[in-house]
């Protein structure tokens, strides 16, 4: 009876820790309108210390999204316009010699953010993609001999154009594994988009309230790593994964020519830490096989490599995930 | 002696006239043979064409050829009788034969006896040459050609191909056979029809209520199977894909379908909400409620079999007998 002790203590705890998410969701909710997708995602970025890559048309309330999450959260929040002649020193800073003084002393980049977004990544030589995703991965920055930390909570938010692809620096597969999720936004709907237009045109756009202090986002991560997550749902997670490397295992024998490579280790860990995080949001303390379809897509889109005969027949990784979900039991 | 004189001239007048009947019989039918072409080369085959011309009344008979005309003219080919009957009254009867020769020179093809009562008429005999091919000598000597291979058929290779069909058919049948035998099934598989999903499901239940799963501890497994038996129920019931969806997803695929209990719905809800705690959030449900789980899983089926209507006078079939008795043990056991 103690592990019935256990989960009811969770469930309670959880309870109460996360009932700060509907207050953000009500103070972003004040300002963007619809996305109720990307709020979400951002959520569980923040809440499993994971970055997102954000792929959607111009426009979308990307940049309004994590600006908005940085001031309800009381953080810093910078935004980056990656271009081709960015430079890594631009991004997580450099040396400045001060002829006063007479010695170098250290100017720091906009990377020393809680949030940063990263505003079409792609615009830039690997480079400077590189620099942000050591940072990303490493959560310090190294400037001549010092080696600095980077404030927590740290999310980085990068965002890619899907429609115009010439002049830019496509990320190597192994740097966009290193994003814990990929999200697609999309157009709002009519409604949604009627309400947009009336806040814009207004007199005074609608601000979000500061309801939270940066260590609130560490404890609830604390909290979040403590969801339970039974062993029926981690082999869910793994059948999900490696169904992405080996379909044919799966009686997905159509899909063995059409990908070239799955899911890394990275992807079920990744899968297993944002079912906990929509667990979470969810004010659920144990994972179900809910949470881990929830987030699937987002978690697996990026990694799967599709081949040419894929791209022939029109077959992308999001129907590949949706055949795959599908088709493995439910426990 | 003039008596015998008469006599004499009597029988002498009557043997014209005998003869001359006879004569004019064979002035009306006329044999003729005619051949294609007088001269041809080595191996050819040429045509003869052996006609008979004859009244309504008369029989000729046309030979048939058995041997070759001699050692050296060949019979390669003749057709049959070709009858044609002509305006005057007369018939013409038409039979070709082939003939071929492998070796130059000049030969005669012999009169061909046709049989007229008692009588032969026979064909002229007919000259024709047969030459060798030119050779010119002042060329280089070359090897013989090897004879042209004609195009494989599909007639050729029907039968062959036909009989390994059969062949491979036979030796199929032998080795299944072979193989039922030694697997000791039936060789022929009758037709069973598909049980009724609430039979399938009643079944299930009664094992899983035997097996004692959470007496021994297993709750986790109790659970696990009793939502398992629900969701196969389902899906043979209500065709809905329930094992690769969620509880949630199961219950929203419910509720657009033409499921319209909602007693039955609640229950339902119940169950999967109970076994997904248990499943997954390491929730001990007390005794009470794995037995009321249980009961709740009967009434769920109970209340939401398929229940075919049948005539009042035919006889119940074992299937039906069966749900009566689930029925009737529920019942009783609700009371009790």
């Amino acid at each position: 009876m103690n592990e019935t002790v256990d989960v009811k203590e969770l469930n309670d705890r959880i309870e109460k820790e996360s009932s700060f998410v509907d207050m953000i969701k009500m103070e972003m909710g004040k300002v963007i309108v619809g996305q109720k997708h990307l709020v979400d995602s951002l959520l569980i970025g923040l809440l499993s210390d994971g970055h997102i890559l954000l792929e959607g048309v111009p426009g979308l309330a990307k940049t309004l999204a994590i600006n908005t999450l940085a001031s309800v959260v009381d953080a810093d929040f910078s935004r980056i316009q990656f271009t081709p002649d960015l430079l890594p020193a631009d991004l997580i800073g450099t040396m400045i010699y001060s002829q006063k003084k007479e010695e170098f002393h250290v100017k720091k980049g906009p990377v020393f953010s809680n949030f940063v977004l990263a505003d079409e990544i792609n615009r830039s030589p690997a480079k400077v993609q590189s620099a942000l995703l050591e940072a990303m991965q490493e959560r310090q920055v190294t400037i001549g001999e010092q080696t600095y930390q980077l404030p927590k909570p740290f999310l980085v938010m990068a965002t890619q154009n899907p429609i115009e692809q010439e002049g830019t620096y496509p990320l190597p597969e192994a740097q966009v594994d290193r994003f814990m999720l990929k999200v697609v936004v999309d157009y709002p709907k009519l409604e949604e988009e009627k309400l947009i237009v009336r806040e814009n045109i207004a007199k005074e756009f609608p601000k979000a309230n500061t309801i939270l202090k940066p260590q609130n986002i560490i404890d609830a991560r604390n909290v979040v790593k403590d969801v339970y997550i039974d062993e029926k749902i981690e082999r869910y997670i793994l059948d999900i994964v490696f169904a992405t490397r080996f379909p044919e295992k799966y009686g997905l024998d159509k899909f063995s020519a059409m990908i070239n490579y799955g899911g890394s280790p990275r992807a079920s860990i990744n899968l297993a830490m944002a079912s906990k995080a929509y667990a979470f949001i969810k004010r659920r303390g144990y994972v179900i096989p809910e949470d881990v379809r929830a987030v699937s897509h987002d978690v697996l889109r990026h990694r799967i490599g599709l081949s040419y005969e894929a791209e022939a027949e029109n077959v992308t990784s999001e129907d590949i995930i949706t055949e795959i979900l599908n088709t493995i039991e439910v426990p | 002696m003039s008596k015998i004189k008469i006599t004499y001239k009597y029988l002498v007048l009557l043997l014209l006239v005998v003869l001359t009947v006879l004569q004019l019989k064979a002035q009306n039918v006329t044999v003729n043979a005619k051949l294609d072409t007088n001269q041809f080369l080595i191996g050819d085959q040429v045509g003869v064409e052996l006609q008979v011309k004859q009244p309504l009344k008369e029989f000729v008979g046309i030979p048939n050829f058995e041997k070759n005309f001699d050692s050296e003219i060949e019979i390669i080919d003749q057709t049959t009788n070709d009858t044609t009957l002509l305006e005057s009254g007369e018939y013409i009867i038409k039979k070709n034969v082939t003939i071929s020769v492998f070796d130059s020179g000049y030969y005669a093809l012999p009169p061909i006896p046709f049989l007229y009562y008692s009588d032969t008429l026979r064909t002229d005999t007919l000259i024709f040459k047969v030459n060798a091919l030119p050779v010119d000598t002042t060329k280089a000597i070359k090897d013989i050609k090897m004879p042209y291979e004609a195009p494989l058929s599909f007639a050729e290779v029907y039968p062959w191909a036909g009989g390994g069909l059969l062949l491979a058919l036979v030796i199929f049948i032998v080795i299944y056979v072979i193989r039922k035998i030694k697997r000791k099934e039936p060789i022929i598989k009758r037709f069973k029809p598909r049980e009724p999903a609430h039979i399938i499901a009643y079944r299930d239940l009664d094992k899983l209520k035997n097996d004692k799963l959470w007496q021994q501890d297993k709750i986790k497994d109790y659970y696990t199977v009793l939502t398992d038996i629900l969701r196969m129920y389902l899906w043979n019931r209500y065709a809905i894909r329930t094992l690769e969806r969620t509880s949630e997803e199961i219950l929203q695929s419910l509720q657009v379908s033409d499921f319209n209990d909602d007693e039955s719905f609640e229950t339902l809800k119940e169950i999967f909400h109970l076994s997904d705690l248990v499943k997954f959030a390491k929730y001990k449900p007390v005794a009470d409620q794995h037995e009321k789980c249980m009961m709740d899983a009967y009434k769920f089926v109970d209340k939401t079999k398929l229940i075919i209507e049948e005539n009042p006078d035919d006889s119940k079939t074992e299937s039906d007998k069966q749900t009566k008795t689930e029925s009737k043990a529920i019942k009783e056991e609700n009371k009790s």
